[in-house]
C-alpha cells in the first residue's frame, strides 16, 4: 500500500520532534507535525490518513479539533496524545469518535508504535474493500446489461433517470429478465455506490422470519433471539434495499412496510424506540401489482407508495437480435472463465434461438449456452447442441386452462404491447379484421398499455 | 550532579534514537532552544498570581522533563500542574517553582557543555 500519512498535532516542539523521529522509523509512515489547531486545520483538506492530537493546545482544545476532523471524514483515525490523565476527558473524547487515547508517560512509544500498526492494517483492509467495490461497480455498471434493442435503451435511459435521483424504483419483469441486475446497475451508479447494497428476497425467506430480518430484533424479542441484531433496513442505511418478488409479502407486512417507507424509521422486534432509517428502496416482482391490487392481495396505498420509477424489463423473446448478443457473450464468458478457446454460433443455431419462447429469459439462456459450448466441437455451437427446456411450442404457448376468447385477448394484447398500439399491424399479422381488435378495445376486453 | 542523583538521564532519548546518530544531538538542541523560555514564562506567571496559566504551562513543561530523564523534577512539574490546575495556591507551591527553576537552569547549562562547538 501508499505511505500512511500521519499529522501529529503537538505545540511542544520537543515532544512533537520525538514523536515525528519515532513514527518516521517506519519507513512506510510519512509523518508531519503541526503546531497549532489552526495551522493543522488548514491542511486537513490533503486528507491524512491519521491523526494524532494533543489535548491542550495553544489556540484551541483536542476536542474542537476532533470534532472539525470528524465533520470534514468520519472515517480518519484520531489518536489523542495527552499528558491528561482524567480519565472523564479520555472517555468523551472516545464517545467522540477517538480512535485512542495514551497518556504521555514511558510507555507511549510502544502504544502508539502498536495503533499506527493497527490503524496502517484498517487502511489497507479499507483500501482492499474501496477496490472490490470499485470492481463492483465496474461489473454492474450498465454495460453489464447486454444488448441493443430499442426496448433495452429505453431501459437504460430509465436507469440513468434512477440514479440522479434517490426516488423509489419498482421494477416488473418475468423471472430471469435481470430485475436484480438493473437493482445493482442503479445502485452502483448512484450517490449510495461505496455503502452496501442489500438485497432481501421475500420469496425466499419464510413469512414467519421476514419481519426480524426486515426490521432486525433486540435479545430476548422471542424464543432464540440470544443478542440483539439489526435488519435489513438498517443494514441499509444511506444506502439501497432491494426487496425482491414484493408481491409475495403478506398483507400483515405490507401494513408494516408502508409504516417505515411512510415514517421512514424502523421498530426492532421487542423494543419501543424507534431508529431512523435513510434507505433508497427499489422493489422487484414478476406479477403485475395492479392486479394485485385488484383482487386484494396488495395494498393500494403501499402500491403507490412504492411505484416510484416503474421499469418494465421485456421478456427476452421481445428482444429480437439481443439474444445473439447476449449468447455471444455468455459463451465467451464462459469459455473465459474455464480456459478454453473461443467458440462460434452456427448460424442455424442462432435461427433456432430467436424462435424459441425464453420462459426462464436470460437466465434460461446462459443455462442453454453454457451447456452449448460444452458439448460442441471444433469450436461451433451447432443447433444440436442447444438443449431447450421445453421443445414442445404449443405447450409452451398454453400454460393456463382457460377460454378461447381469453386466449384471443391475450395473443391481441401481446401484438399490441409488442407493436406499440399499432392495430393496423398487430391486424395484417394475426390475420383477423382491424375493426374486431378496435371493437375489443372499446368493450374493454383489451387494456391498451398507453406507458412510453 | 545534585545530592538526589543525577540531574537528567539521556536513556530514553538514546532508544528513541534507534541507531540515528543525531537524533539525541537535536532533540537537545531543539529543548535548549524552547525550554528555557517556557521555564522562564511559568516563573513569571506564578509571581504574578496566574496560577492556571503557570498549572498550562507546566502541563506542556512536563512531556519534557519525563523524555530527558529529569527524574528530580517528576513530582515536582506535575504538583505545580495540579495546583495551577486547582488554582490553589499553597505554602509548598513557591518552593516548588523555585526548585524548577533551579533544577532547570542547571540542566540548561549542563546540556549546553555536551553540544557539539
Amino acid at each position: 500500500m501508499a505511505l500512511l500519512r500521519v499529522y501529529i498535532i503537538e505545540d511542544n516542539e520537543v515532544y512533537a520532534k520525538a514523536l515525528n523521529h519515532h513514527l518516521s522509523l517506519n519507513p512506510d509512515n510519512e509523518v508531519e507535525v503541526f503546531h497549532t489547531g489552526k495551522a493543522f486545520l488548514q491542511a486537513l483538506h490533503s486528507r491524512p490518513d491519521m491523526v494524532t492530537l494533543d489535548y491542550s493546545l495553544p489556540d484551541t482544545t483536542g476536542e474542537e479539533v476532533l470534532k472539525k476532523i470528524k465533520e470534514f471524514d468520519k472515517d480518519i483515525p484520531v489518536v489523542i496524545v495527552s499528558g491528561q490523565e482524567d480519565i472523564r476527558t479520555a472517555v468523551n473524547l472516545l464517545r467522540e469518535g477517538a480512535y485512542d487515547y495514551i497518556v504521555k508517560d514511558e510507555n507511549t512509544r510502544e502504544r502508539l508504535w502498536n495503533t499506527v500498526n493497527h490503524i496502517r492494517e484498517n487502511v489497507r483492509l479499507k483500501d482492499e474493500i474501496d477496490r472490490l467495490r470499485e470492481e463492483v461497480n465496474i461489473k454492474y455498471d450498465f454495460s453489464s446489461i447486454k444488448g441493443n434493442s430499442e426496448v433495452l435503451k429505453k431501459i437504460f435511459r430509465l436507469i440513468e433517470k434512477a440514479v440522479m435521483t434517490n426516488i423509489t424504483v419498482s421494477i416488473y419483469g418475468e423471472t430471469g429478465t435481470g430485475k436484480e441486475q438493473v437493482a445493482k446497475a442503479i445502485h452502483y451508479n448512484s450517490s449510495y455506490r461505496k455503502r452496501p447494497f442489500v438485497a432481501v428476497n421475500m420469496a425466499a425467506i419464510p413469512k414467519d422470519l421476514i419481519e426480524s430480518e426486515l426490521f432486525g430484533y433486540e435479545k430476548g424479542a422471542f424464543t432464540g433471539a440470544n443478542q440483539r441484531r439489526i435488519g435489513k433496513f438498517e443494514e441499509a442505511n444511506n444506502s439501497t434495499i432491494f426487496l425482491d418478488e414484493i408481491g409475495e409479502l403478506d398483507l400483515h407486512l405490507q401494513a408494516k412496510l408502508l409504516r417505515v417507507l411512510q415514517e421512514k424509521e424502523i421498530t426492532r422486534l421487542g423494543s419501543n424506540t424507534p431508529v431512523k432509517v435513510n434507505s433508497r428502496v427499489i422493489v422487484a416482482t414478476h406479477r403485475n401489482l395492479a392486479e394485485e391490487v385488484k383482487k386484494g392481495a396488495f395494498r393500494e396505498d403501499l402500491y403507490f407508495r412504492l411505484r416510484g420509477l416503474p421499469i418494465e424489463l421485456p421478456p427476452l423473446r421481445e428482444r429480437g437480435n439481443d439474444i445473439i448478443i447476449l449468447a455471444k457473450f455468455f459463451a465467451d464468458e464462459f469459455c473465459r472463465d474455464n480456459q478454453l478457446p473461443k467458440v462460434q454460433i452456427a448460424r442455424p443455431a442462432q435461427q433456432k434461438m430467436l424462435k424459441y419462447r425464453w420462459p426462464g429469459n436470460v437466465r434460461e439462456l446462459k443455462a442453454v449456452i453454457e451447456l452449448g459450448v460444452v458439448l460442441s466441437d471444433s469450436g461451433i455451437i451447432e443447433e444440436e447442441h442447444l438443449n431447450f427446456h421445453s421443445q414442445d411450442g404449443i405447450k409452451e404457448l398454453i400454460f393456463e386452462e382457460t377460454s378461447l376468447r381469453n386466449y384471443t385477448q391475450q395473443i391481441i394484447k401481446y401484438y399490441l404491447d409488442k407493436y406499440d398500439n399499432n392495430v393496423i399491424k398487430v391486424a395484417e399479422i394475426l390475420d383477423v379484421g382491424k375493426s374486431t381488435i378496435y371493437r375489443m378495445i372499446k368493450n374493454k376486453e383489451i387494456v391498451i398499455n398507453t406507458r412510453q | 550532579m545534585t545530592e538526589q542523583g543525577p540531574l537528567f538521564d539521556l536513556k530514553q532519548l538514546d532508544e528513541l534514537a534507534a541507531g540515528s546518530p543525531d537524533f539525541v544531538n537535536v532533540m537537545i538542541d531543539t529543548f535548549l532552544t524552547h525550554t528555557p523560555e517556557q521555564v522562564e514564562h511559568l516563573v513569571s506567571a506564578f509571581q504574578q498570581g496566574e496560577l492556571k496559566r503557570m498549572g498550562e504551562i507546566a502541563h506542556k513543561l512536563k512531556p519534557s522533563i519525563d523524555l530527558f530523564g529529569i527524574s528530580g523534577l517528576t513530582a515536582t512539574v506535575r504538583s505545580i500542574e495540579q495546583k495551577g490546575k486547582a488554582e490553589h495556591r499553597d505554602d509548598k507551591l513557591s518552593a516548588e517553582v523555585l526548585e524548577l527553576d533551579r533544577v532547570m537552569t542547571l540542566v540548561f547549562e549542563e546540556l549546553h557543555k555536551m553540544r557539539p562547538q
